[in-house]
């Protein structure tokens, strides 16, 4: 069954593949999300708040598209063409990976940005992460 | 004489009932305060928050408090509270000042806290990274407990 969570000030609310449960918090986890970003959501143990909802059986809306690959927490969320930073050709399942390996040790990397910039991430203090978009498709059937 | 605190990145002004000293910000415990506005409640404030400003307004009253629909629990937005967006209702039964004591000594400890939501939903806090937390209403009688 799938579900819905919101994650301390981001005012997201991600509806994910799978449900989950508050006993898996206490170590990063990676989930599969639909909505609104269609990518990997890595969760960290430090996060102050998650709220879960089971939703109701609907279908999921189409996900953000535009230019993006790694998005990270905001006060706003994600919006149409505002989906994060562009990656310089990271595969975003591995990212996923690194982020989580990240936060389970506290350390610290750099990513490269598409832009020429560079990204630092501070697995001590991240509370999510969304790699992605996966692949895109349509409407996906959710609860 | 009033005073309103805020509190790292929530932009909202709080508005308590009694002066806080600054010694009980900087004493390592959570402390637990009577918030008037924008959210008449109990506000648990965490020791590990990285900031809070504590005003004093010689002349000045709080602000009217929003409207509540349930018993709920206001936990840190880029936003603030406004009226609609209070906050997650939580499940019939829970008890402001009973809930605030429980927040209180998760935060304390560093542990982990889940709390049941009207929605069916349930909303899992980590108490040694929230800054802070604000219930409400306070039911008849009860009083913030001393921590």
């Amino acid at each position: 069954m799938a579900c819905h969570i919101q994650i301390g000030d981001d005012p997201t609310i991600w509806w994910l593949a799978e449900q989950i449960q508050p006993s898996q918090l206490s170590q990063p986890l990676s989930v599969l999300t639909w909505y609104p970003i269609r990518g990997n959501l890595v969760l960290s143990p430090r996060a102050a708040n998650v709220a879960i909802f089971t939703p109701p059986p609907v279908l999921v809306p189409n996900p953000l598209s535009g230019p993006g690959g790694l998005y990270l927490p905001t006060a706003t969320g994600p919006s149409a063409g505002h989906i994060g930073y562009q990656l310089a050709g990271q595969d975003p399942a591995a990212l996923a990976e690194q982020i989580q390996a990240l936060m389970r040790s506290g350390q610290s990397q750099t990513i490269t940005l598409a832009a020429g910039g560079t990204l630092v991430l501070n697995g001590a203090t991240l509370p999510f992460a969304v790699t992605g978009p996966a692949a895109i498709g349509g409407s996906t059937p959710h609860g | 004489m009033s005073c309103y605190l805020q509190i790292e990145g929530d932009p909202a002004k709080w508005w308590i009932q009694d002066q806080v000293p600054a010694n009980e910000l900087t004493a390592g415990q959570p402390l637990t305060v009577t918030s008037l506005a924008p959210i008449e409640g109990i506000l648990v404030l965490s020791p590990r928050t990285a900031t809070v400003a504590v005003s004093s307004v010689p002349a000045g009253s709080p602000p009217a408090s929003l409207a509540i629909p349930g018993e709920i629990i206001y936990l840190p937005t880029a936003a603030g509270p406004s009226a609609g967006h209070v906050g997650y209702e939580v499940a019939d039964g829970v008890d402001a000042a009973g809930l605030s004591s429980q927040i209180a000594g998760a935060m304390h400890a560093g542990q982990r806290l889940t709390i049941a939501l009207a929605s069916g939903g349930t909303l899992a806090l980590n108490g040694a990274t929230l800054t802070f937390a604000v219930l409400s209403p306070i039911s008849a009688g009860a009083s913030p407990r001393p921590t």
